[in-house]
């Protein structure tokens, strides 16, 4: 049984975690929770449904641009890709991850507290 | 996702069937109105309906050991994707006003066909009167006429009503839910809405112009069409409803998309 991350965390990731995606390129919703379940080991559980509103308010936010792809089967999708606003926003995401992974390790590691900066 | 893998989900689709007694395109079916029901956008309903569909492909796929039927695959998939009713409570909390901006498109486009059925109704009317007339029919039945087309497009519009009430009867509502959807695309945009404007009104024009074509005399037509008609009060309640409905609409979707032309040239200036 694979560790399963709280409700609340998996939320709050789920918007750097489709950007991140979506800045290796282009996809769709049911690859993008794929690629979710590749990259994580199975380790972060998504209801399904839960990734579509993500999705749209992304969108309407001006952060992922989308359109509607016919497929070699003749089977429409909506394909969403990464705006420049959205690459901005997934700088300044990374950033504030980092943070909190940087400040976790370095507690956890027993180390020192950060040199201020000057 | 690498390019191997987009390759092989765009692979041809085995459970897809033109069938309609298909149980899988059945059950399909019933699931598209059950999100329908709930008022989500058609545009995610299909959003959401391809999503099953890739995921059964996977677990039929996937399960061929466990011989899963599409039918049961669906099942699979459908509660991996969430009930309906807690989805659409995500998709109210990502975008508060879709639901509204929804409604009002529909009570427009609603309106607007409210319009334009009594118009055509009596469009319908004033022919049946011209071609008795030119058969030679007697001033008892033209009027006779004029009711019976009359009452026949109202009877037929009310007949699409009934059909949509008592159920998909011949996939109508599919069908109908495909036109409103047209008419909804046309409508969200201010071009589309004067399009549809010019429509109504060409309607109406068509309406008057038959209407005089009926009139026995060049006396009757004259006054009928004249501008004596608009001086009197129910002259200027047609006038106003002719102008003021449409107008409205317009300004109302003109409203509900300018914050959206302001994200999108937002976007572009980027």
């Amino acid at each position: 049984m694979p560790r399963m991350t709280s409700k609340e965390l998996v939320a709050a990731s789920a918007r750097p975690l489709v950007l991140s995606i979506l800045a290796r390129g282009e996809s769709w919703g049911y690859a993008i929770l794929r690629d979710v379940e590749a990259h994580s080991g199975g380790k972060l559980a998504w209801s399904e449904g839960m990734l579509y509103p993500v999705l749209h308010r992304l969108e309407r936010e001006g952060l992922l641009l989308a359109r509607w792809r016919t497929g070699d089967s003749g089977r429409r999708r909506k394909v969403y890709r990464l705006s420049a606003k959205g690459r901005r926003a997934l700088d300044s995401e990374r950033a504030a991850w980092l943070d909190v992974h940087d400040t976790l390790a370095r507690l956890w590691d027993g180390g020192d507290p950060c040199p201020s900066p000057t | 996702m690498s390019e191997s893998d987009l390759n092989r989900s765009a692979d041809a689709d085995p459970t897809r069937s033109a069938d309609d007694h298909d149980p899988y395109e059945k059950a399909l079916a019933a699931w598209r109105r059950d999100a329908r029901a709930r008022e989500l956008p058609r545009e995610t309903v299909e959003e959401l309906e391809a999503h099953l569909r890739e995921s059964v492909d996977a677990l039929v796929r996937d399960g061929a050991a466990a011989r899963l039927t599409p039918v049961e695959a669906l099942g699979v998939a459908r509660a991996r994707l969430g009930e309906l009713d807690g989805l659409r409570e995500e998709f109210v909390a990502a975008d508060r006003g879709a639901v509204w901006r929804g409604r009002l498109q529909w009570m427009v486009t609603g309106g607007l066909a409210f319009a334009a059925v009594p118009i055509l109704a009596s469009t319908a009317g004033w022919l049946a009167v011209l071609v008795g007339r030119t058969l030679g029919a007697g001033d008892t039945v033209l009027p006779m006429l004029y009711v019976l087309a009359d009452v026949n497009v109202l009877a037929l519009a009310l007949l699409v009503v009934v059909a949509v009430v008592r159920g998909n009867a011949g996939g109508v509502v599919d069908r109908l839910d495909r036109a409103a959807a047209l008419a909804r695309r046309l409508l969200s945009s201010p071009g589309g809405v004067v399009l549809a404007c010019a429509g109504l009104v060409a309607v109406v024009l068509v309406q008057r112009l038959t209407y005089l074509l009926a009139l026995p005399t060049l006396t009757a037509r004259l006054d009928a069409g004249g501008v004596g008609r608009l001086l009197t009060t129910r002259g200027w309640i047609d006038f106003v409803q002719l102008v003021a409905v449409p107008l409205v609409a317009v300004a109302l979707l003109v409203a509900l998309r300018r914050k959206d032309d302001r994200e999108r040239r937002a976007l572009v200036a980027e």
